[in-house]
Order: structure tokens, then sequence, then C-alpha cells
């Protein structure tokens, strides 16, 4: 496909959506009853849901990528190393059709939104009209224009005026983060609507209790989502690649962007800390309800996949390692190492009970307190366990433990060789597994600030008392997320093929 | 597969059937209840296979590169979803149950007339709201880090409670206030509940009560409480109730023959019963509770049992204690309460008392619109 074509196909789309959501401003002055339909089989919600979080990844995907892409073009400028530039430029690509994406999902979330939550729709719209259509629109045109531009101008502008170009790229950044940051309003208000929400300024309503800290999150997120987008690409372009030179290149790619990845996933834990606590500032019953009540189990999940990146990402450097000469020496302390980070995990894991609520309900496989405590509770002695000090130092090792595991192979390199290109062909799969493992943990924790409103589309101010508005079960979160997922997968796996399938020399 | 590889592996595989067991037994012996030790289990399992994987012999590169990503996927999805079912759930229905119930739910609980109906009505709408998050009922529920523990709680007055639901940053005990509690308990409840579930609420709340015969837990040394039995005994509450006019306002006696309050090791008269006629100081809850209830017949004492209610003789008791110490709480201590910050605080919350009437009667009102 052409990138022109491409880029025609936001812009329109982009236009009708702005097109429709000013028409139904205008319908929303009138008051709008709510919504009869509900879809067939799988309920309004899901379909929501659906649409949302697809739009959402793909989102974070045209977020992330180019922060990912400025800083290669930056290296690769600063070092000569043309390997940087050929990077960005590569990603660049996928990105433009991810653009395309984004639009289309957003388009048809907003449609589908105003269609099966009208009232919701029009609340909203009224109160953020300013920031919808006006900031929202013209962030999001600044954006995508300056992003094709910054691709059409790369071989032009960037070969004579590389700052120039540069610049393009972080103003790309800059819309792009004050896009994010304009949508964040509104998911943020929705759970934390300032108190009283009557009478509140716009920017009391942007400027709520957790509009900074979701963007913050959402900031991070985006970056090692970038990082593990670039390094998953690297794995699928390796897979294909027929040349030594190719694999070699997609080798060293799939380390940058694991190792950027990782950076960014570090301090994520901590700002997630800070996040909830501000969520449990503002009503400390919802920050209850995600850690000790229904969605308490999400945040056990959340230990398991985040130790799996851990693990993973660990995994990855000892395959690095393998290849280095001379490295072997460091293998005792490496596996070491590992079992420290497994320990570690089951510590962070540890709950309080193996219930999914706070208190016993029935249906629970338990017929009583007791027997429950019995099985599936921590006894008062070990208690200690299950709260935030033992957390604290189970996840402070398992960081630990990476960093050591990234020093170590700085040491190894110093003393050996590298080639790049001979790494185990596992570790192609081990990038693919990475990113699809952030993927589906981003789309299940982002269901979670969702589901925390339980039934209030807006936090005690609009009530959902629709069918299903119930707060879903972790099983049916798991089968809809990885249904998700797959989607995403499916439609990137899509993306990189055709944009980068030329990029592989053929055989010799 | 070569020798040395598989060697490695019964290598391994022998560390994870020691491994095994050992994980199981020390787990048990440090007291992990069943789940846990399957856990630990998982982990043991989990960590043989992962290195396995580490010393794995170099995978071949494949024809069928696409294939592999395909299982990489499909490995990724079934694991996760596994996990995601594998955890502990909850049952959908209840979650159901309650839309229906903050719906049609609510309008059939403002018709209950039936105490005992409202007070199970009652119980419905705490678990609606959530209320065990925070707070231990039986055991059940919260903790203490939270909110304070309910069982006790029938004792306090209707409008201590009133108020506690719907004006909770009205007062703070004293051990919640701390900056992330303090403004923990949800302040929106005179807009969210409907006439029907307060009342309900209101009912099972004030049914609470641990036992008839024992001092509602932690009284004996609460101030605030202490503070209120001080103006029944003094005859602030209630004129015609006024203990101090033969007891003397600081305990000191104003009338022959009544009981020496100041003093712990003083025993009772011929006249009272058997079981106090032991120092104050050996009296267990019980006998104050009927000292005063009952009082002590062919004496100056009455039964006050007519005048005053279950839970104002029990304040009062919690006053007549301090006043030897025998309860653990002295009027030294209490003075140097009061001086302290939160103690000035208890005195201007409880001089507010009208001003405090008002606002719950205001936030009542809210509800009757809901
Ligand atoms: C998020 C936690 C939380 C939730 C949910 C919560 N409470 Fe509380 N509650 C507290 C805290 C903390 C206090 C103590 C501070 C205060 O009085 O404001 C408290 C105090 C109280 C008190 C006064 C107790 C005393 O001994 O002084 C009552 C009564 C009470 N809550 C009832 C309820 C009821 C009924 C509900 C549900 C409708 C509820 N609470 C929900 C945290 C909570
Ligand atoms: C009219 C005077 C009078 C008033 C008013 C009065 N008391 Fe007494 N009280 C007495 C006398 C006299 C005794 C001693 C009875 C005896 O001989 O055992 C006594 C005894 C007691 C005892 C000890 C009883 C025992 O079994 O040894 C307690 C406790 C007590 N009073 C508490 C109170 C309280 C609380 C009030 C206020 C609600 C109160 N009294 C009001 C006169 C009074």
């Amino acid at each position: 496909m052409k990138i022109k074509n491409i880029s025609l196909v936001s812009v329109f789309t982009s236009l009708l959506v702005l097109g429709l959501t000013i028409s139904a401003y205008a319908a929303a002055q009138s008051d709008i009853p709510e919504a009869e339909f509900t879809f067939p089989y799988i309920g309004n919600r899901v379909v929501i849901w659906l649409i949302s979080e697809v739009h959402l990844l793909f989102g974070a995907f045209i977020l992330g990528t180019p922060i990912f892409i400025v800083v290669c073009e930056y290296i690769g400028m600063r070092t000569k190393d043309m390997r940087y530039e050929r990077l960005a430029k590569e990603i660049t690509k996928v990105t433009l059709l991810c653009y395309a994406f984004t639009v289309l999902f957003g388009g048809m979330f907003a449609m589908f939104l105003f269609a099966l939550y009208p009232k919701l729709s029009a609340y909203l719209l009224i109160k953020f009209f300013p920031i919808a259509v006006g900031v929202y629109s013209i962030l999001w045109v600044t954006e995508s224009t300056l992003m094709y531009l910054y691709w059409y101008t790369w071989d032009t502008l960037g070969a004579r005026k590389k700052g120039l170009h540069l610049a393009m790229g972080i103003g790309v950044n800059i819309s792009g983060f004050l896009t994010m940051a304009a949508i964040n309003s509104v998911a943020s208000f929705m759970l934390t609507p300032p108190k009283p929400v009557e009478g509140a300024t716009l920017w009391q309503l942007v400027n709520n209790a957790t509009w900074i800290p979701l963007i913050l999150h959402r900031l991070l997120g985006n970056v090692c989502f970038g990082g593990f987008i670039a390094a998953m690409i690297a794995g699928y372009m390796s897979i294909i690649s027929k040349t030594k030179e190719d694999r070699a290149f997609y080798d060293w790619q799939g380390f940058v962007g694991t190792l950027i990845g990782m950076a960014f996933l570090l301090p994520i834990p901590i700002m997630g800390y800070i996040y909830s606590l501000e969520i449990y500032k503002y009503g400390a019953e919802l920050g209850v309800y995600q850690m000790s009540d229904r969605l308490s189990m999400f945040y056990e999940i959340n230990g398991i996949l985040t130790g799996v990146l851990f693990v993973g990402a660990n995994y990855y450097i000892w395959l690095s390692m393998k290849r280095i000469t001379g490295a072997e020496r460091f293998k005792s302390i490496i596996k070491i190492g590992f079992i420290v980070a497994f320990i570690s995990n089951a510590i962070w894991v540890i709950p309080r009970h193996f219930i999914a609520t706070m208190i016993l309900e029935p249906g629970m496989g338990y017929a009583n307190e007791a027997e429950m405590m019995a099985s599936a509770e921590l006894p008062s002695h070990l208690a200690f366990l299950s709260l935030m000090p033992a957390k604290n130092i189970a996840v402070t090792l398992i960081i630990l433990v990476t960093l050591l595991n990234y020093i170590l192979y700085w040491r190894a390199l110093k003393k050996g060789e590298i080639v790049w290109g001979k790494i185990d062909a596992m570790a192609d799969y081990v990038l693919i597994f990475q990113s699809f493992t952030v993927i589906w943990l981003m789309a299940f924790m982002g269901a979670v600030r969702e589901l925390n409103r339980k039934f209030y589309h807006v936090y005690l101010h609009i009530k959902d008392y629709t069918v299903d508005a119930f707060s879903p079960t972790l099983a049916y979160s798991s089968v809809l997320t990885t249904i998700i997922t797959a989607i995403f997968f499916a439609l990137l796996s899509f993306a990189i093929w055709l944009m980068l399938h030329k990029e592989v020399a053929p055989s010799k | 597969m070569s020798d040395a590889n598989s060697i490695n592996i019964k290598r391994k595989a022998i560390i994870a059937i020691i491994a095994l067991p050992s994980v199981w037994i020390i787990s048990y012996l440090l007291g992990f209840p069943i789940l846990f030790r399957w856990m630990f289990a998982v982990y043991v399992v989990v960590i043989f296979l992962f290195f396995l994987l580490l010393d794995a012999p170099a995978m071949e590169r494949r024809k069928r590169g696409g294939l592999s990503i395909l299982l990489t996927f499909l490995i990724g999805s079934v694991v996760y979803t596994v996990i995601g079912v594998g955890f502990p759930q909850y049952d959908p229905k209840i979650e159901r149950e309650k839309i229906r119930k903050l719906t049609t739910g609510r309008m059939e609980m403002a018709k209950i007339e039936d105490p005992v109906k409202l007070i199970e009505a009652g119980k419905d709408a705490y678990d609606l709201y959530e209320c065990y998050n925070c707070h231990k009922l039986k055991g059940k529920g919260g903790a203490k880090s939270r909110g304070p523990e309910l069982d006790d709680i029938g004792w306090e007055s209707a409008f201590y409670i009133k108020e506690a639901l719907l004006d909770p940053m009205a007062w703070i005990p004293d051990e919640f206030d701390k900056p992330k509690l303090r403004d923990a308990m949800p302040d929106y409840y005179s807009e969210e509940l409907n006439e029907g579930e307060y009342k309900a609420v209101m009912a099972y709340l004030k049914s609470l009560r641990l036992s008839a015969d024992k001092m509602p837990r932690g009284w004996w040394t609460e101030p605030r409480i202490i503070l209120e039995g001080k103006n029944i005994y003094d005859g602030i509450t209630n004129p015609s109730v006024n203990c101090a006019a033969c007891h003397g306002r600081d305990g000191k006696s104003v009338m022959s023959g009544a009981r020496e309050m100041r003093d712990a090791n003083a025993k009772g008269s011929e006249k009272t019963d058997v079981s106090r006629k032991k120092p104050i100081k050996e009296w267990s809850d019980k006998d104050w509770f009927d000292a005063i209830k009952k009082g002590v017949p062919e004496t100056a004492m009455l039964g006050w049992g007519q005048a005053l209610s279950d839970s104002d003789i029990w304040k009062v008791a919690a006053y007549c204690a301090t006043l030897s110490g025998a309860k653990g709480m002295t009027q030294e201590k209490l003075k140097a309460f009061l001086e302290t910050e939160h103690g000035k605080l208890l005195t201007s919350y409880l001089k507010k008392e009208d001003e405090r009437k008002e606002k719950v009667t205001e936030l009542e009102g809210e509800i009757e619109g809901n």
C-alpha cells in the first residue's frame, strides 16, 4: 500500500469523526434518552470494550514508537551508526499504517459510544466540548500531519538538515503527548471527577485527581511499549531475513528495543503505585475495591506477568551472552539470579487470601469462613508476606537482578566479542513473546481502571444500571483480553508484513 | 540429543524431585495453607522447566517461521487465559444481583415495616455498599488499619451512628486520625442511599451488639464516652438524673452512706448484692451495670433502669470507674488527654452538638429526596 493512500484514509476518517462529533454535540443539547438497543450475544459493553481497547493499543503504539524513533534518529546522527537510521525509518513506516488503524478504531469507538451509550456520550461531550473538538482535533491533525511530513522529508530534508528533521520528529512527539493528555482528561475524569462536579471549571474537570498520574503512567507505558514493539518487529524480521547482514541488523534491533523496553518498565511499578495512591486518596473505597476486593486478583495476574517480562528479558540477555566469546564464566551467577528472580516473583504474587473478594461469597467453593481460612488464607504470622514492605523488597530484588545481568553483559562485551546475527534462533520468539506479554498486560490492566468505577459511568455521577454493568470475573476479562490482543496482533502483523517485507534482501 | 545434554537433564530432574517435596514440607511446617503450598510447587516446576530451557541446545533456524510465530502467540494466549480462568473467581450472578438491588430492590426495601426484616435488609445494604471492605464485622472483612470494627456499634446512640454514616468527618476516632485514614470513610452516603436503604442500614447497625453483659468494646477508656457519662452523672444531660447530688461532682460523696467512688478498695455496704460486696476494683462489667440499673434496695440508691437506657448506664459506669481508676482510665489521664490536640478537638466536637444535629437532619432530608 502506498503511504499516500494511507494518509488519505487517515485524514478522511479524522474529518468524518470530527463532523460526527460536532453533530452529536448539537444533538446532545436536547435531552437524550438511554439507548434501547442491546448488541446481540455479546452486549454493549463488550463491543465498546473491544473497540476502545484496540484503539488504545494502536494509540499507545503511535505514541510510543515516535519517541523511540526520534531517539534512534538522534543516536544515529551522533554516532554515525547507520543501523539506528535504518531502524528508525523502518519503524516509522509501520507506524504510519498504524496511524490509519488508530483513526479507524477511534472513529468506530466514537460512533459506537454515541449509539450504545448516548446519555453518557452527551454528558461527556457537553462537559468536554472544547477539549473533544477543539484541542483534540487540532492536536490530532497537527500530530498526523507532522508525522507524514516527517516521513516524506526523511530523505530530502533529513539528508541535508538533520537537525530540522529531528525537530519535526520532536514536534510529532510533543503533539502526540498533548493529544494523549487531552483525551486522558476524559478517561481520568470518569473515575475521579472533581468534587463537586457541578460548577467546576473546564480546567478543574481536566485537571482532576488522577489526570497527571494517568498521563505519567501512560507515557512511561507507551515508551516501554515502543521498545518492546521494536523488539518484536526485529523478531519478525529476523525470522524472515535471508542474509547474514539483515539478520545481524535485526538481532541488534531486538537488543536495543528490549533494552529500552526494560529501562522504561523499571519505573512503571513505582508509577503505578503513585497512581493507586492518588486513587486511594480520592476515594479510599476505590483503592480497596481494586486492591482487596473484586479487582484484587487482577493484581495477582499483573504480578505474574510482570514477572514473566522480567524473567523473559533476563533470559534474552542470557541468550545474548551465549554468543559472546568468553562469557561462560558468568553462567552460574546468572543462574543464581534467575532463582532469586523467581523467588522474588513468588513473594510479589503471594496474596493475603486466594479468594477473589474481601469476604467469602457463595459459590467460591468453601462452606464457611473457617474452611476458607484453613486452605486459602495466610495465617496471621505470615500475613506480612502480603503487605507492602515484602512486596517492595521483592520488586527491588527482581530489578537488581536485571540490572546486574545487564552489567554482566557489558563486562562480557568488554573482554569478548559479539557476533550480531548469531544469536540462538529462540531469541526471535522470545522477543515476540515479550511484546505479546506487554500488550496483553496493558490491555488487561487498562480494564482495571475502567472496572474500578463499578456501576457508574462517571463515578458517583452517572449511574450505569444496564445489564452489563456488573464487574466481570477474572476469567471473563482474561478471555476478552486475549481476544483483544489477538485482534491487535493480527492487524499489527499485517501492518509489519505489508510495510516491511520488502526491506529484507533476497538470499544470495 | 547429546549425552552431555541428557545427563544435564537428569541432574536437573533429580534436583527438582528433591526440591518439590522439600518446598512442600518446609512451607507446611512454616504454616502455609494448602493453596499456597500448591503455588510454591507450581513455581518449583516452572523453575525446573525454565532451567531446562536455559541449557537447551541452541534452536535451529526454521524454514516455516510463520507457523512458529503463530505458535508463540498461541502459547501466550493459552497460558494467560488459563491463568485468568484458573485464579479464584466470584460468581457473576452476585454482581448482577447487585444491579437489581440498586434498581428495583431498593424500592422494595423502602416498604419493609417488620423490624426483623428491616435488620436483614440492612445487612443486605451493608454488603451492597461494600462496607465490609473497610470494617471488620463478626470476624469478616476489613482490617484494623482500614476502619473501626463495628461489632459493638449498636451501643452508640442513634445520632452518633447517623452522623458517622452521613457526615463522617464530624468525628474521627483517635486511632483513625491519620493522614491516609481520616477521610477514608466515604462521605457520599447521603447522596447514594435511598430512604429504605438508610433506614435498613441504621436498623442493622443499631442491632449490632456483642453482649448485653459486657461494657461495649473500648468504652472503659474512651474519652468521648467517658465525657458523655460525666454529663449524665452531673445531671447535665437530664436534670432528673443527677448522680452528683449524692455522690458528689468528683466522686467525693456528699451524702452519708452513698458509695465512695474514689476509692477502688472500698468495700460494699451490708445491703448491696453479695457479688458487689467486694472492692470496686474487683467488679466485673456486669456488677457495674447491675449496680446502676438495679440500685441497692432499701437505700437511697434507686435503680436507674427506668431513667437511663442500657447504653447510658454503660456510659455513666465508664465515667464512675475513672473516679477510682478501677478500669484503667483515671481522672489524671483524662485531663492529660484533654490537653492534647485530639482532646481539644473532642471538647469542641461535644460542644457543637446542636449544630451537628442540625447538619445530620439536613443530610437526612437529602436522603428523602434520593
Ligand atoms: C473505604 C473504607 C470505608 C468504607 C467503604 C466504609 N467505611 Fe465506615 N469508616 C471508615 C473509617 C476509616 C472510619 C473511621 C473514621 C471516621 O469515623 O470517619 C469509619 C467509621 C465508621 C463508623 C463509625 C465507627 C466508630 O466506631 O466511630 C461507622 C458507623 C461506619 N464507618 C459505618 C460504615 C458503613 C455503614 C459503611 C457502608 C455503607 C461504611 N462505613 C463504609 C472507613 C470506611
Ligand atoms: C439520692 C442519692 C443518690 C443518687 C442520686 C445516686 N446514688 Fe448511687 N448510691 C447512693 C447510696 C446511698 C449508695 C449506697 C448504697 C448502699 O448502701 O449500698 C449508692 C451506691 C452506688 C453505687 C454502688 C452500689 C453498690 O452495689 O455498692 C454505685 C455504683 C452508684 N451508687 C452509682 C450511682 C450512679 C451512676 C448514679 C446516677 C445515675 C447514682 N448512684 C445516683 C445514693 C445515690
